[in-house]
C-alpha cells in the first residue's frame, strides 16, 4: 500500500502534463504566424525606406537623369525628388521619366540595375501614377517579368509633381 | 469513509476549476500586435498635407471644404481605405463671421448694407449679422457689437458680457461718453477704459487738432493694436457700383474704350466727401476716379495695384471686378474728426499702446486723446467713438475701421466635429499666405478609422 501512488498524485501529474502540452501547442501554432509577422514588419519597413528614398532623395549625382544613358557607371543612387526646389514630397517629372526608361531598358540593366542602385535585396515593384487627370496616368511601372511570393507588403504614398499635378507612389516588396 | 471520499471528489472538482481559470489567466492566447495602422494614418496625413502645399492648393483647400473633400475622396476614398477625414483651421479669420448686433433695426440694416463680402488673400469672408440683445446674448456668434448708449451695469447683463468674453469671443462697442457720470464696471474692467480726469486729474484739456490718426503707431507685432492696425491697412474694402452708365466725363484723361453699357459708376466716400468713380471694363480693366471733388469729372485713372491719392490720403486699388472695386488705406491715413468733444477717456492702466486711434494729445501733455481703445485682458474687445451719429454719412473709411475691429475681435477658433474614433491622427501644418496681408494659421487634417 505504501509503494502505491495515490489518486491525487496521478491527477496532479495529468494536470501538469495538460498544462505543459497546451502551452507547447500554443507556441507551436503561434510560431509560424509570429515569424510571418516579423518578416512582414521587415518588409514594410523596407518598403517605407524605398518610398522615402525615392520621394525625398535627389539621387546621386543630383542630375542622374541627365547622365544615366551615357555614363551609367557614374550613377550611384536613384532618387526622384526635385533637386531644384528641394522640398519633401515633390517629385521631378524628368526623373520619373528617366527612372521608367531605365527600368524598361532591354540592356542587361533594366530592373536589376534599378534593384542594385536602390540596394534592394528582395523583389520589388514600383508604380507611380499621376492622379490629377480623371483616369490615372502611369508614369513608372517597374517590376520583374515574373514574380511570385508568399509574403508581400505594399505602401502607398501621396506625392506632388513639379508641374503642379499630384499622384501616388506604390511600392511593393516581397520575399 | 463514504463522506471522506465525497469530500475528496469535491476538492478535486474545485482544484480543476481553479486550475482552468488559472491557465486561462496566466496563459492567454498569443497574438502579435503591430502599430502599422497608426503609422499608416500618420504617414497618409503627412503626405496629404505636404502634397496640398506642394501643388499650391493648401490655402484654398483650408478654407473651402468642398475642394478639400473632393481631393481627399480622390486620394483616400473611404470605400477603399475605410478612412474618414475632417479638417479645421485655427488662428485666423473665419470664412464666415457671425456678428451679434445689440443695436436698433435701422443700425442693423445699415450694417448689412455697409459690409459686403470681403476678399482677403484670394478667399472670401462673409458676415452674418443677426440681431441680439444683451440678455441673452446670441452666443453662437463670433463678435458682439454694442452700438450706442446701452445700460451695461445691470448685474445680469454684466455677467452675460463677462461670460461672452470668457468664451474667447470678441466685443466691439461704438459709443460716446459725453455728459455721463462715472463709467460702469463693464467699461472699466472689460474694455479697460476710464474717464481721463480719473486717470490724470486736471490734465485733460482738449487741444486744437481736428484729425484722427493711428497714433501711437504699433511699433511691434506684439502690440495690442497691431492686428487691427494691420487689418485696416491691408484688407481691401469692397465698394460696389450703383449703376451702369453709357459714358462719363473723363476730363483731360484718355476716354474709356469700354463697349457701351459696361461702364459702372459708383461712389467712394473718404473723409466725409463723396467721390465718384467709373469702372471701365475695356480690354484692361481700369478705374477712373474723381479725386478733386468735381462731380462727374474723372481726374485720375488707376489699374490693379496702383496707388492714388484722395484728399492727401494715399489709397491702393487692390482689385477690380466688373461692378466692384477693392481699395485699401495706406499707412498714415487720417480720419476727419468723429470724436465727441465730451468723450475724454484714457486706458485705465495708463497703457498708451492700447490706443488705436487718437485725436492729438490732451493739452500740455504727451497723452493721446483716444478715439478707439482696445483691450485683450480677458478676450479681444474694442471701444470706438461713435462715428455713426448720422447713419447716412458714414464713409468708407469708417466702414473699414469697423470691419478691422470686428475682424480682430472675432473668435478665431474652430470646433472639431469628430471624436470617439477607433483610431485617429491629426496632422498639423502652419501655413502662410501674403497676397493682401501676411497671414499665418494652423491647418489640421484629421484621418481616422471609425470602426
Amino acid at each position: 500500500m505504501k509503494a502505491q501512488l495515490s489518486f491525487e498524485y496521478y491527477f496532479a501529474l495529468i494536470i501538469f502534463v495538460m498544462f505543459v502540452s497546451s502551452l507547447f501547442l500554443k507556441l507551436i501554432t503561434f510560431f509560424p504566424f509570429y515569424s510571418a509577422e516579423i518578416e512582414n514588419q521587415r518588409l514594410r519597413s523596407e518598403a517605407y525606406q524605398i518610398s522615402e528614398l525615392l520621394i525625398n532623395d535627389v539621387g546621386y549625382p543630383g542630375n542622374w537623369y541627365e547622365v544615366y544613358e551615357s555614363e551609367l557607371e557614374k550613377v550611384k543612387r536613384l532618387g526622384l525628388s526635385d533637386g531644384g526646389k528641394n522640398k519633401t514630397n515633390l517629385i521631378s517629372m524628368d526623373k520619373a521619366t528617366a527612372f521608367n526608361d531605365l527600368c524598361q531598358s532591354s540592356l542587361p540593366l533594366g530592373y536589376d540595375k534599378v534593384l542594385e542602385l536602390l540596394d534592394v535585396k528582395d523583389g520589388f515593384w514600383v508604380l507611380l501614377t499621376n492622379d490629377k487627370v480623371d483616369s490615372p496616368e502611369i508614369l513608372i511601372g517597374c517590376s520583374p517579368n515574373e514574380f511570385s511570393s508568399k509574403i508581400r507588403t505594399n505602401i502607398t504614398r501621396i506625392i506632388a509633381f513639379d508641374d503642379g499635378s499630384f499622384g501616388q507612389l506604390r511600392v511593393s516588396v516581397w520575399k | 469513509m463514504k463522506n471522506k471520499a465525497f469530500v475528496s471528489i469535491l476538492e478535486i472538482i474545485a482544484v480543476i476549476i481553479i486550475l482552468i481559470v488559472a491557465f486561462s489567466i496566466f496563459s492567454p492566447g498569443f497574438f502579435y500586435q503591430n502599430r502599422w495602422e497608426q503609422a499608416f494614418i500618420s504617414l497618409k496625413g503627412r503626405d496629404l498635407v505636404l502634397t496640398l502645399d506642394r501643388i499650391g492648393n493648401l490655402y484654398q483647400y483650408s478654407f473651402d471644404e468642398r475642394f478639400l473633400r473632393d481631393f481627399l475622396d480622390k486620394m483616400v476614398p473611404t470605400n477603399l481605405t475605410n478612412l474618414i477625414h475632417w479638417s479645421r483651421v485655427q488662428g485666423t479669420i473665419k470664412p464666415k463671421i457671425t456678428v451679434a448686433c445689440a443695436c436698433t433695426k435701422e443700425q442693423r440694416d445699415a450694417l448689412i448694407n455697409w459690409i459686403g463680402r470681403l476678399k482677403i488673400n484670394g478667399r472670401n469672408i462673409d458676415f452674418d449679422i443677426v440681431s441680439s440683445g444683451l440678455d441673452p446674448i446670441y452666443d453662437t456668434s463670433d463678435v458682439l457689437l454694442i452700438w450706442g448708449d446701452q445700460k451695461l451695469d445691470d448685474f445680469k447683463i454684466k455677467t452675460n458680457i463677462q461670460n461672452y468674453a470668457r468664451a474667447n469671443k470678441g466685443i466691439v462697442e461704438i459709443r460716446d461718453f459725453d455728459g455721463q457720470g462715472d463709467l460702469d464696471d463693464v467699461q472699466k474692467n472689460i474694455f479697460g477704459i476710464d474717464r481721463c480726469d480719473r486717470v490724470f486729474p486736471g490734465k485733460c484739456g482738449i487741444g486744437g487738432t481736428t484729425e484722427i490718426s493711428f497714433e501711437p503707431k504699433p511699433d511691434s507685432a506684439t502690440r495690442k493694436t497691431y492686428t487691427s492696425f494691420k487689418y485696416f491697412h491691408s484688407i481691401p474694402l469692397p465698394i460696389s457700383t450703383t449703376n451702369e452708365v453709357p459714358s462719363f466725363n473723363s476730363g483731360q484723361l484718355s476716354s474709356c474704350t469700354s463697349p457701351p453699357n459696361v461702364i459702372n459708376e459708383g461712389v467712394v466716400e473718404i473723409r466725409d466727401v463723396r467721390h465718384k468713380f467709373w469702372i471701365c471694363n475695356g480690354e484692361t480693366k481700369s478705374v477712373y476716379f474723381d479725386t478733386e471733388g468735381n462731380p462727374d469729372e474723372a481726374d485720375i485713372i488707376a489699374v490693379n495695384g496702383d496707388k492714388f491719392t484722395i484728399d492727401n490720403q494715399e489709397l491702393l486699388l487692390r482689385y477690380i471686378e466688373s461692378n466692384v472695386i477693392g481699395i485699401s488705406f495706406e499707412s498714415g491715413y487720417m480720419f476727419t474728426n468723429f470724436l465727441d468733444g465730451g468723450t475724454k477717456l484714457y486706458p485705465k492702466d495708463e497703457d498708451q499702446s492700447r490706443i488705436l486711434l487718437s485725436k492729438g494729445t490732451y493739452t500740455n501733455t504727451q497723452n493721446p486723446i483716444p478715439a478707439s481703445i482696445v483691450n485683450d485682458d480677458v478676450s479681444r474687445v474694442a471701444w470706438v467713438s461713435d462715428f455713426t451719429k448720422d447713419l447716412t454719412k458714414v464713409g468708407d473709411d469708417h466702414k473699414m475701421l469697423l470691419v478691422a475691429l470686428m475682424l480682430w475681435t472675432s473668435d478665431k477658433r474652430y470646433v472639431s466635429g469628430l471624436s470617439n474614433l477607433r483610431l485617429g491622427h491629426l496632422t498639423s501644418y502652419v501655413n502662410v499666405n501674403n497676397i493682401d496681408m501676411y497671414e499665418v494659421y494652423r491647418f489640421d487634417l484629421g484621418l481616422g478609422f471609425p470602426f
